[in-house]
């Protein structure tokens, strides 16, 4: 155990350098010369390393302690939103209290954990398909009340005028900006795997493995199994509202279109395809689905047909993806058959 | 002061009585045994005395203290272990994972720990990996070590399940048809354990089926009909009991 | 608007969920799992209706008959396909599965039918008008939609009473491993119930469509109204099923003359909330059936 320990703390550190390495270039006149052809793919990168984030916290919460999570959104949600309404000055429409953005990250972090903590109090007495309902459900919820309120929310529209540090700093130089934030979140990502791969591979991840095996079994060993479920559910929510709230100052605004169950499921593809339970192959996992979502845009101009009908053959294949995996490849691509796999009851 | 004391313990599931004021005794350093025929409730009290089950009334007191109720890891943490009838050892993890799961107040399985106290995590763990290489030598699993806890063969697994238990150090061992499917040289082997670690000051509460070997165990018998206590006694007094005859063989006495 | 007029709506919406509840709890109870692409059968409902009402020129009965026969078939092919092969697998791979097959078949309605809303053609429908509870109105497709619901719970019940494949379904949601030990013939039984599910749901669809209009997104709309219905009769029993469906429908349409106006959408909210809090005081539901922790 000692021998990954080095590794992790050598991801870690990268991640600080690359942090670093984001403030230097902002911080000083430096202006990154990047071919316009590949902003795009630096865009691609933003959203692959924001889900990244994402995929790692669910991971916790399924691959680590069996807790079948399919609303992981509504923290990405609760995050963004909350950093929203905290930072957002004179919007047009909705409420904004217009505080610095530090206060925005830690607000948006905060009210995850909120909810993660109320979701995870209630719920986690409850068999798996039905705590899969329950979430499902309460992200449903939380995308309704936003889009009703919307004299606080700006409703379907969102909110606008989020802050953006990043494009602050960068003088609104798009060059700069795409890569300081590619740079930064890389960076954020990789400290975030180090610190979660420490988690998993201590003690800690052997009683989680234990739960997800038989936590009656585990109880009776002496293991408190409810505090480990909340507590993982904790942190796993509480880093979907960190990128929840990096993703709105990125973007500078917040919608609910942003928030919808796709983002779930594409993150259940993602880590099922690849092995849950194991960090570094969800992320591997989440990158071929980004990589098949990027690859087939392409294909969008030789598709004989209207615009919709693309759209829903995409998600048509998201959708055999799923069952595939499920019926063929339960374990996924890395994953270990001897320890996991979807069906294992 | 008796180790455990369980008194007038009543459970009822849906109209069906399973427990019907059951009180029982045992004091430290005793092997008792707990028989009684199908459907007497000897696992239905084993349930609610470790946590498993929360009785409707009736008290049961460890070490002096009123622990009815409780949830079982409370009860792991206090000394009250037990093992499980069908063995269930976790078999996504290994032989030895299985053990080193049990060790009970370890620095490194709390989140804090593992991020601001290496060092004693490290340590702890050091520890914890011997102790449970100790338990595996023991218990003859030592070349089993890193096998995954699913490919072992039942008696194996049977051990296992005992020396998971004894990794938490258990003032009392409650052991749940520990023979039930067990040849009998590994019977002799698992009786000779008990035997060994009661001179070291174990208390057990076996609950068996096969009452020839439990006999030769045991200090003391108690018989368990339709509910509730009804014979507690040597094994030589219990067995050639009327009420007991009575109980196993329905009145054709 | 009043009350009565909200229960009213209620009672039309309960009627439609309701159809669909039981289908859904006779899944949920035999066949043991939650289908998450039920909301598309009952969309496959209501566009084999739009298909039977442009093709044939069949009267409102056989219309009826047709879809509930259609459905039934297309429901049991798409598990036969995707569900009944990993049945054994356990419910969380079977939900996510039908998560997936859920997507499928809603794109793939939407990439052929287009995502337009589609009307039915009907004859205008008569409205009635009683002074009664302060004066309410009700009109000949709301009065339908309740007469046939009524209708199929009766025809259901006698399925599930008189007959012996209704008889073996009951055993088998019960109690499984009884029933297999006493030579039920589960495989059989479980077809039985993905073609009398499928049928109800389709009718269900049918009936929302009749009422509003047909869309690809029409039956995934409803699926949580469904479950919870489901759920709060108690997960597993279709008398409950009907009784908690009833009791959203009249939920939601009075929380809808309740509620402030920019909190309208919120209806669909309550039932969720609903969901939670039903799952969390009284699991069980109001026939009280196992869905906690194991």
């Amino acid at each position: 155990m000692s021998g990954g320990y080095v590794s992790r703390v050598n991801v870690g550190w990268v991640g600080v350098g690359l942090v670093v390495l984001a403030l230097a270039i902002l911080l000083s006149p430096f202006v990154p010369d990047v071919p316009r052809a590949t902003l795009f793919l630096f865009e691609n990168a933003v959203t692959y390393l924001l889900f990244g984030l994402l995929i790692l916290g669910l991971n916790l919460h399924y691959g680590w302690a069996g807790l079948i999570n399919f609303g992981h959104v509504v923290f990405f949600a609760v995050g963004s939103y909350t950093a929203a309404l905290l930072t957002v000055q004179d919007p047009l429409t909705g409420v904004g209290l217009g505080l610095p953005w530090p206060v925005g990250v830690g607000g948006g972090v905060l009210a995850a954990v909120v909810v993660g903590a109320l979701l995870g109090v209630s719920t986690l007495r409850l068999r798996g398909d039905f705590l899969a309902v329950v979430t499902l459900a309460s992200a449903e919820i939380f995308n309704q009340v936003v889009i009703s309120l919307e004299g606080i929310t700006g409703g379907e529209t969102g909110l606008l005028g989020v802050p953006q540090p990043i494009n602050d700093l960068a003088g609104g130089n798009p060059s700069t900006v795409l890569v300081t934030t590619v740079l930064l979140l890389a960076g954020l990502l990789a400290v975030v795997y180090a610190a979660i791969t420490r988690l998993t591979g201590s003690p800690y991840g052997r009683v989680l493995r234990a739960i997800d095996d038989d936590d009656q079994v585990t109880q009776a060993l002496g293991k408190d199994v409810f505090s480990y479920k909340l507590n993982t559910f904790i942190y796993g929510a509480a880093i979907a509202g960190f990128a929840g709230t990096l993703h709105a100052m990125y973007i500078g605004a917040v919608s609910p279109a942003f928030y919808t169950v796709e983002v779930t499921v594409v993150l259940w593809i993602g880590m099922l395809l690849a092995g849950a339970g194991n960090n570094r192959a969800v992320l591997g996992g989440l990158a071929v689905v980004e990589l098949v979502r990027i690859g087939t845009r392409f294909l969008n101009d030789t598709f004989p047909g209207a615009a919709y009908q693309f759209a829903s053959f995409r998600f048509i294949v998201l959708g055999v993806l799923l069952v595939a995996v499920i019926r063929y490849k339960p374990e996924g691509i890395w994953g270990d058959a001897d320890r996991q796999g979807v069906g294992t009851e | 002061m008796s180790l455990l004391e369980v008194d007038g313990l009543r459970k009822s599931f849906k109209g069906l009585v399973a427990l019907d004021g059951v009180d029982l005794t045992i004091d430290r350093g005793e092997v008792v045994g707990l028989i009684g025929p199908n459907g007497a409730g000897k696992t239905t009290m084993f349930n609610c005395m470790t946590g498993l089950l929360e009785p409707d009334d009736g008290t049961v007191r460890f070490g002096g203290e009123d622990v009815t109720g409780r949830p079982s890891h409370e009860l792991a943490n206090r000394g009250l272990v037990r093992t499980f009838q069908n063995t269930r050892e976790l078999t996504s993890m290994t032989v030895a994972e299985n053990v080193k799961l049990a060790a009970p107040g370890h620095p490194g399985e709390r989140a804090t720990g593992v991020f601001t106290r290496p060092a004693a995590v490290d340590r702890h763990e050091q520890q914890t990996a011997d102790r449970a290489a100790e338990l595996l030598e023991l218990f003859d699993l030592a070349e089993l070590t890193d096998e995954y806890a699913g490919n072992l063969s039942g008696g194996q697994r049977k051990l296992l399940e005992i020396a998971r238990a004894l990794m938490l150090d258990p003032d009392l061992l409650l052991l749940d048809e520990v023979f039930a499917g067990v040849n009998p040289t590994l019977t002799n082997e698992i009786m000779a354990h008990i035997q060994q670690l009661n001179r070291d000051g174990m208390t057990f509460l076996v609950i068996e089926h096969e009452i020839q070997s439990l006999s030769e165990l045991v200090d003391r018998m108690v018989v368990l009909d339709q509910g509730t206590d009804l014979v507690s006694g040597t094994p030589d007094e219990v067995l050639n009991d009327g009420r007991v005859i009575n109980a196993y063989f329905g009145g054709q006495a | 608007m009043g009350l009565a007029q909200n229960v009213v709506f209620g009672l039309v919406t309960g009627s439609y969920i309701a159809v669909a509840a039981v289908g859904f709890t006779l899944i949920y109870g035999i066949n043991d799992m939650i289908n998450f692409a039920y909301g598309e059968y009952m969309t496959i409902g209501a566009y084999v209706g739009l298909l039977v009402g442009f093709f044939l020129p069949a009267g409102p009965v056989v219309s009826i008959l047709l879809v509930i026969a259609v459905s039934a078939v297309a429901g049991w092919l798409v598990a036969r396909v995707f569900f009944i092969p990993i049945k054994d697998t356990g419910p969380v791979p079977l939900l996510l599965t039908s998560i997936g097959v859920g997507y499928i078949l809603r794109y793939l309605i939407q990439g052929i039918a287009g995502p337009d809303l589609r009307f039915f053609e009907f004859q205008q429908s008569q409205t009635f008008r009683t002074e009664a509870l302060g004066g309410v109105f009700v009109n000949t497709n709301q009065l339908t939609i309740i007469g046939i619901a009524v209708l199929v719970f009766g025809v259901t019940h006698l399925l599930l009473t008189r007959t012996d494949v209704g008889l073996a379904m009951r055993a088998l949601s019960k109690n499984n491993d009884l029933a297999r030990v006493s030579g039920v013939p589960i495989d059989n039984i479980q077809r039985y119930v993905w073609l009398l599910a499928s049928g109800l749901a389709g009718l269900s669809g049918y009936l929302i469509g009749i009422q509003r209009a047909a869309s690809p997104f029409m039956g995934f709309n409803q699926i949580l109204i469904v479950l919870t219905a489901a759920i709060l009769g108690g997960a597993g029993s279709a008398y409950g099923a009907i009784a908690g469906s009833y009791i959203i429908g009249v939920v939601m349409a009075t929380s809808v003359g309740v509620l402030p106006s920019w909190a309208t959408e919120l209806s669909t909210a309550v039932a969720f909330a609903v969901l939670i809090v039903v799952l969390l005081v009284r699991p069980g539901g109001i026939a009280s059936a196992e869905v906690r922790e194991a």
